[in-house]
């Protein structure tokens, strides 16, 4: 799952919008973007962080230097652990020919010390949008680790995994525990680029443009 | 205080015994992975809720003497599988964590 291999892959699904959310991580943002604006494809800085509760959480940014102050502080709230390969896998970088240009020694598949009202507090701080991802999964979920969504919680939407989304029969504008939710494939190996997408008839720059479609869409249904 | 002998103790129910020779020098209660990563020491009994196959790899990091899924919560399939070919000791119990921890306070 290089960033050349996973845009590619996105620009044959014919995806004109892309997030990349890596797991506490988010080294390969850049090259992401650089590579997308090749190929006509907006890349949505963003990161999938997981909270002190142990929620899934997406930070979606407009802008590189917003993510990489989030990554300062997601750093500083990981154990300072190194990772174990054997269990998590190498945490290979890539450039942007699909080169190894390195190897992310840090233990990243773990909770921050991040709560999630600390967490949605900084996101917004700069200038982010935050999602809860995959809620109704029975772990690293809203549902599976604090049992409800809080309805007053300053969440964008809220994201419903691929399976459920399809087994629910949901389309853009519905509505899940009170908030708009979204859906995308949640790609962990490179065939899964684009295997659920969102449509939206809305000229869409950026995150934040595209979470107000939505919006607007689950306000008129 | 080895294994084998906290077992009797306790009565705890093996779902997967590969060596009740080890030595159990502590108990962590503990739910969510990354603080149980954090703070379980080595040669721990690690009881817990949670019966997904992920505690099997932690139990390997940490060097756990064993696992007791508590509050008769069963194990995934593939907890047990993975346990199997991993080696690593995988218990129930009925009872509550704290009820097994009272039962073995003074003891270890």
């Amino acid at each position: 799952m290089s960033p050349r291999q996973v845009l590619l892959r996105a620009r044959d699904a014919g995806l004109s919008m892309l997030a990349v959310a890596d797991h506490n991580a988010s080294a390969h943002v850049q090259t992401a973007r650089r590579l997308g604006g090749d190929l006509g494809i907006l890349v949505v800085p963003g990161m999938e962080v997981e909270s002190r509760e142990e929620v899934h959480l997406l930070a979606y940014f407009t802008e590189l230097p917003a993510l990489a102050e989030f990554q300062l502080l997601v750093d500083q709230a990981l154990p300072q652990q190194p990772n174990a390969p054997e269990v998590f896998g190498y945490q290979l970088l890539y450039d942007e020919q699909d080169e190894i240009v390195g190897l992310d020694e840090r233990l990243r598949q773990v909770g921050t010390a991040l709560g999630i009202e600390q967490i949605i507090r900084t996101v917004r701080g700069l200038g982010g949008a935050i999602v809860p991802a995959h809620i109704h999964r029975r772990r690293t979920s809203l549902l599976s680790q604090l049992g409800f969504v809080d309805p007053a919680a300053d969440f964008d939407a809220v994201e419903v995994a691929r399976p459920e989304w399809v087994k629910r029969g949901l389309r853009l504008g519905a509505r899940v525990d009170g908030f708009p939710a979204i859906a995308g494939s949640d790609a962990h190996f490179l065939e899964d680029v684009g295997r659920l997408r969102l449509e939206l008839e809305a000229d869409v720059r950026d995150i934040h443009g595209l979470l107000r479609g939505v919006r607007q869409l689950a306000a008129a249904a | 205080m080895t294994l084998k002998q906290v077992v009797e103790l306790t009565g705890l129910c093996p779902v997967y015994l590969a060596n009740e020779d080890v030595e159990v020098a502590a108990v962590y209660c503990g739910d969510l992975l990354s603080d149980v990563l954090a703070h379980i020491r080595p040669s721990s009994l690690w009881l817990t809720i949670q019966g997904h196959q992920h505690v099997v790899a932690v139990a390997q990091l940490r060097d756990v003497a064993g696992i007791v899924l508590v509050n008769g919560v069963a194990p995934d399939p593939q907890t047990v599988t993975k346990a199997k070919s991993q080696g690593v000791n995988v218990f129930g119990s009925e009872e509550t964590s704290a009820e097994l921890c009272m039962r073995l306070a003074g003891r270890l």
